[in-house]
């Protein structure tokens, strides 16, 4: 057997979390303690990964999830951040955003030293670096379910308004069961789930409280 | 929301949750409600405490223990 196929062989397979299953749980050194994810439960979590501390897309990124921060707590849902630095470093990295940005970073961060949690939400990429995690965002719900997964290169600096609008239709569609419409802000409208039977098509397009363009594209006002 | 320093002192955040705690058994909920601090920093604070034997657990209510009334005197 060839070296190649003897590694393939061997190699791990490991599931990585997908859109609808449970969030791998950890229990991890933060800048704020020991936490576990199941401290979490109850509330949402936006649990995100960056390259590296003392970097400067990531900077930009931390002073913009801080940003976001009390937004995001309005929603019950808290902040999270991981690399694989230490504690040391992310709380000399976080004492520096506050004296060169003033900038208080008030969320976690984990310090991923031996990429437990990295390697089990797949926040690796190997082709890209083996030593830095990707920016990687998992939205986590109240049940611990992974309800999004956002994957950004080192190079690029994520959009936190589409964080902050992710959550808002994720919680929007749960509590209407309602899908929400590309570009889709707080108070546009939304849409209606496509009717299953031709009956239930034709009472939609009779309708007069939807907007129907055609029996499967109805939205209303909530 | 590390409990103790390295001279074994109560951290303030530590205090304000043996406070909170110091005259009824409450829930974590209860505890982040009346603190005004995040449910998983209370979470994580009062498992950390348990390990030091600073809180008293029964039905999911947090009391003080005696060990911990001493060092808040």
């Amino acid at each position: 057997m060839s070296d190649i196929r003897v590694k393939e062989r061997t190699e791990e397979i490991k599931t990585l979390p997908r859109i609808g299953s449970k969030a791998p749980q950890f229990e991890a050194v933060t800048t704020h303690g020991t936490l576990r994810l199941s401290d979490y439960e109850d509330g949402w979590l936006v649990l995100f990964s960056h390259p590296a501390d003392f970097t400067p897309v990531c900077t930009t990124e931390f002073m913009g999830f801080q940003n976001i921060y009390d937004d995001l707590r309005e929603l019950n849902t808290e902040l999270l951040g991981l690399s694989v630095d230490s504690v040391s470093s992310h709380i000399a990295w976080v004492r520096n955003i506050k004296e060169k940005f003033g900038v208080e970073i008030a969320f976690p961060i984990i310090a991923d030293l031996n990429k437990e949690v990295a390697e089990a939400y797949g926040m690796m990429m190997p082709e890209e670096s083996n030593t830095e995690t990707a920016r990687a965002v998992f939205v986590i719900d109240d049940k611990q379910v992974v309800r999004s997964i956002i994957y950004y290169p080192q190079s690029t600096g994520r959009n936190m308004q589409e964080i902050l609008r992710l959550v808002k239709a994720l919680q929007k569609s749960d509590e209407h069961h309602i899908a929400t419409p590309a570009n889709w802000e707080d108070g546009d409208e939304v849409i209606i789930p496509t009717p299953s039977t031709t009956e239930l098509a034709e009472e939609r397009m009779k309708d007069d409280s939807l907007e129907c363009t055609d029996w499967y594209l109805c939205k209303k006002k909530l | 929301m590390a409990c103790v320093n390295a001279q074994g002192e109560l951290s303030n955040s530590a205090k304000k949750l043996l406070h909170a705690i110091e005259s009824d058994a409450l829930t974590p909920q209860e505890i982040s409600k009346q603190m005004g601090a995040p449910l998983f920093k209370v979470r994580s604070s009062l498992r950390e405490m348990e390990d030091l034997e600073f809180v008293t657990v029964k039905d999911e209510r947090y009391k003080i223990s005696s060990k911990a009334k001493e060092l808040l005197d």
